[in-house]
């Protein structure tokens, strides 16, 4: 379980990034992390796997702290960031085997889910490549598999149908679902309301560094409406698009 | 014209980050620290060695003053600054012009190659200009002094510097461009780049000490000075084909009233048809190639090479994973292996080097200055080795290197212990290359015994875990993550010339201390002393190092 409490982080006087946030994300379930740009979204992902400091506040995980368990934490998370980091000038297989030894993945694992993922995301062919011959999507596969290959309790994605496929994005959703239904936390940020509507248990929108919502669709349908999500997610973030004056691009 | 300007200032502002540290120092005060111990430090350096600079220039212009050849004074001065600038300028070339990553953006513009090209030499040429401020303008200013000159010659000299660098760094360029369009479908274009610059540097190097009855011959070979009085006027012409900006600037500076004018303007025009020259082989090559480096090749695979258990096939420990990654890491970026590779081999080259010197052309090392040094001799071979083993650059570099990776290594589950031992494993065993090899000429040089070497190989060895811990604390308090292209993180990272100096001083400091006691005891007991104070150093500072990695992994 994630839990977050009282997150606060002030990068300066004037750019208060994550606004004193409570959140709590449960085994089981596939919660996104939905707002606007710069709403705090990347900063609060951040301060879970451990890459910025929250300025106050606290985030548990399975009930150890980031902070004073760095190692055990990181342990049981996957994680991908919003622009994947892989070092260009080795080859795919050698990334995947690092991330193997550091996360001790026994020679088994490795053979079975490592397998199982470079043939689900179509990636065998290229894994002896220097990663820079690969595309985006490419990229973004292979970080994905790094992060699934451990088989990790909490799975944190940062925009991570970016740049797949449908096919591959198909297959993650799959992933995703299945991998919370064994009870592991999937916790996921998209920018793409079809994707959150289709495979997300729980919802939370953040903006402005503040959490204004957090719970089913459903439940957010009750409060504002039976409309879609897109429609729900500009309405609670208060959007101005709809008063917008596009005549100029006549 | 409007578009070069645009793009020289874009570029210059991206390379110094003048906005960056604008939006810094208004926000964050903290930023100005590193600033003001950085110019503190500049400071330092110049007070420390200018006073000697300033001798070497006055010692120099009285000599060539007394022999009626002041031209070349203000040519030996011309030259040696663009031989430095050609020596430092050549691998900052290669960074900018193909390692850098905003090619893949410029490239995209509606821009001519040879704007691009001049953007890019303007901030090469801005960054090699430094070496023209410390070597040539106060030989320069000097001579003006010295000879009560008008402001005519001042007018002139201040082109001059402002050429200085023109040469070198176009020399390379010129270089550079065919080298890189002829190898830029190879595999390994970036190491084949490295290799073979190094060795047209190597190559400059022989032509230069091929060329040493110009100049070294007043220093090396007492026997050949005559040449220089019976003919002053051939030596100066010869200067036309070894170095012809020397021959130039020496004209427009020696001369007065219109030839001074009319020297200036051929030493102006010598450099802009050499950049129409290179702007001309640019603008054929430069797009081309850079589309080449790019560009990857991917090969096809063989059924077998998709079985999943050979893909599989070896576990390695967290720990021989991470050291295997700071290797893989290293040798796959040229700019990081090329520059740590020489590093560790320059200074007993440089031994190697001035043996052969004393041995072909009999300066007689053994007499005059050999005498001397045999006293410390002990002293001499550590000082060989141990700066080759902690001058590798790869210390003071060690978390700069990492640049946004830094952000892998915090997100794995790993110790910062664990991040600083690999770290330092690595720094070691390329050290130890250095070390050994430093300690092994330095043992041949000197003629130290067995017992001798053996302790000087111990010393060595601590003293050089001591100064690469020092360096590797440096880069611990203020990394520099923030980097676009590799050659940045080794060659201009400003923590070399805070380890540099911080090395240089302890060393001289050291020297006086063995100096010291070796009138009291046997400088082998000496260096005994030496090893067991710095092996408890060697302690204290790792501890200090790990709190301060441990803090640097837990910073945004």
């Amino acid at each position: 379980m994630i839990e977050i409490i009282e997150l606060t982080k002030i990068f300066s006087e004037k750019i208060i990034a994550v606004d004193n946030i409570n959140l709590q994300i449960k085994e089981g379930k596939v919660v996104g992390f939905l707002g606007p740009n710069g709403a705090g979204k990347t900063t609060t992902i951040n301060m879970i796997v451990g890459l910025c400091k929250p300025t106050a506040g606290k985030i548990l995980i399975d009930g150890m702290d980031i902070r004073e368990e760095p190692e055990k934490v990181k342990k049981i998370i996957g994680f991908v960031p919003d622009d994947p980091l892989l070092f260009e000038k080795i080859t795919g297989i050698s990334y995947l085997k690092f991330i193997c030894d550091v996360f001790e993945v026994s020679i088994e694992e490795r053979r079975k889910r490592g397998g199982w993922l470079l043939q689900a995301f179509k990636l065998l062919d290229a894994i002896k490549d220097p990663i820079s011959t690969y595309s985006h999507g490419m990229r973004q596969k292979l970080a994905l598999i790094s992060a699934l290959i451990h088989n990790p309790k909490i799975l944190i994605l940062d925009e991570p149908i970016v740049g797949l496929d449908p096919e591959s994005a198909s297959i993650l959703k799959k992933i995703m679902k299945r991998h919370a239904s064994k009870g592991n936390v999937v916790f996921f940020t998209t920018h793409i309301m079809e994707i959150a509507e289709k495979i997300c248990d729980e919802i939370a929108i953040i903006d402005k560094g503040k959490i204004i919502f957090q719970g089913t669709i459903n439940e957010l349908r009750k409060i504002k409406g039976d409309k879609s999500l897109e429609q729900l997610f500009l309405e609670v973030t208060k959007s101005e698009n709809e008063k917008m004056d596009f005549s100029f691009l006549d | 014209m409007k578009k070069w300007i645009s793009l020289s200032l874009i570029e210059l502002d991206q390379h110094y980050k003048i906005s960056k540290n604008r939006y810094l120092l208004k926000h964050t005060k903290d930023e100005t620290i590193p600033f003001f111990a950085l110019l503190a430090v500049l400071a330092t350096l110049i007070i420390i060695y200018f006073p000697f600079y300033l001798d070497f220039i006055k010692v120099n212009l009285e000599f060539y003053t007394l022999k009626g050849t002041e031209s070349l004074f203000i040519a030996e001065f011309v030259m040696i600054t663009g031989f430095i600038g050609f020596f430092l300028g050549a691998f900052v070339l290669i960074g900018e012009f193909f390692l850098k990553k905003d090619m893949k953006l410029l490239i995209t513009l509606p821009l001519k190659p040879y704007e691009v090209i001049l953007g890019k030499l303007s901030v090469v040429l801005c960054d090699q200009m430094i070496i023209s401020l410390i070597f040539l303008l106060p030989a320069l200013i000097y001579f003006g002094i010295y000879n009560h000159l008008s402001v005519g010659y001042y007018f002139s000299m201040a082109l001059v510097i402002l050429f200085s660098q023109i040469f070198p760094v176009l020399l390379v360029l010129v270089f550079i461009l065919p080298i890189s369009h002829l190898f830029k479908k190879f595999k390994n274009k970036e190491l084949i780049l490295y290799i073979i610059t190094s060795i047209f540097m190597v190559l400059a190097l022989i032509y230069i000490f091929s060329s040493n009855d110009i100049f070294f011959v007043v220093t090396k070979n007492p026997q050949n000075m005559p040449d220089i009085y019976i003919n002053p006027r051939s030596i100066f012409s010869r200067l036309t084909w070894i170095y012809p900006p020397a021959f130039l600037a020496a004209k427009s500076l020696i001369n007065t009233g219109i030839y001074r004018f009319s020297w200036t303007l051929g030493f102006i025009g010598f450099h802009i048809i050499l950049l129409i020259l290179s702007l001309y082989i640019g603008e054929k090559l430069y797009y081309s190639t850079y589309v080449n480096f790019l560009e990857t090749s991917t090969s096809a695979k063989k059924e077998e090479e998709k079985n999943i258990d050979l893909l599989f096939n070896k576990v390695l420990s967290p720990n021989k994973a991470l050291l295997k990654r700071e290797w893989l890491y290293f040798l796959k970026t040229p700019s990081f292996s090329v520059n740590g590779f020489t590093n560790v081999l320059i200074f007993p080259g440089l031994c190697v080097l001035l043996a052969i010197i004393d041995a072909g052309i009999g300066i007689n090392l053994q007499r005059e200055i050999k005498g001397p040094l045999l006293g410390m001799k002990m002293y001499w071979v550590v000082i060989i080795s141990s700066l080759a083993g902690s001058l590798s650059g790869l210390s003071y570099s060690c978390f700069s290197r990492e640049g946004k990776f830094i952000k892998e290594l915090k997100i794995l589950p790993i110790t910062s212990s664990q991040i600083l031992r690999t770290k330092f494993i690595h720094i070691m065993q390329l050290s130890s290359i250095g070390i050994v090899s430093g300690a092994l000429i330095g043992y041949l040089l000197f003629k130290l015994n067995f017992p001798e070497f053996v302790n000087v190989l111990i010393f060595s060895v601590i003293i050089s875990i001591f100064f690469n811990l020092l360096q590797m604390l440096i880069d611990a308090f203020k990394p520099f993550f923030d980097w676009d292209n590799p050659q940045k993180a080794m060659k201009q990272n400003a923590n070399g010339l805070f380890s540099i100096l911080v090395i240089f001083g302890i060393l001289i400091l050291l020297g006086f201390l063995f100096y010291f006691l070796s009138n009291y005891t046997d400088q082998y007991y000496v260096l005994i002393l030496f090893s067991c104070v710095f092996a408890v150093f060697d302690l204290l500072l790792w501890q200090i190092l790990k709190t301060r990695t441990t803090n640097l992994l837990n910073e945004d």
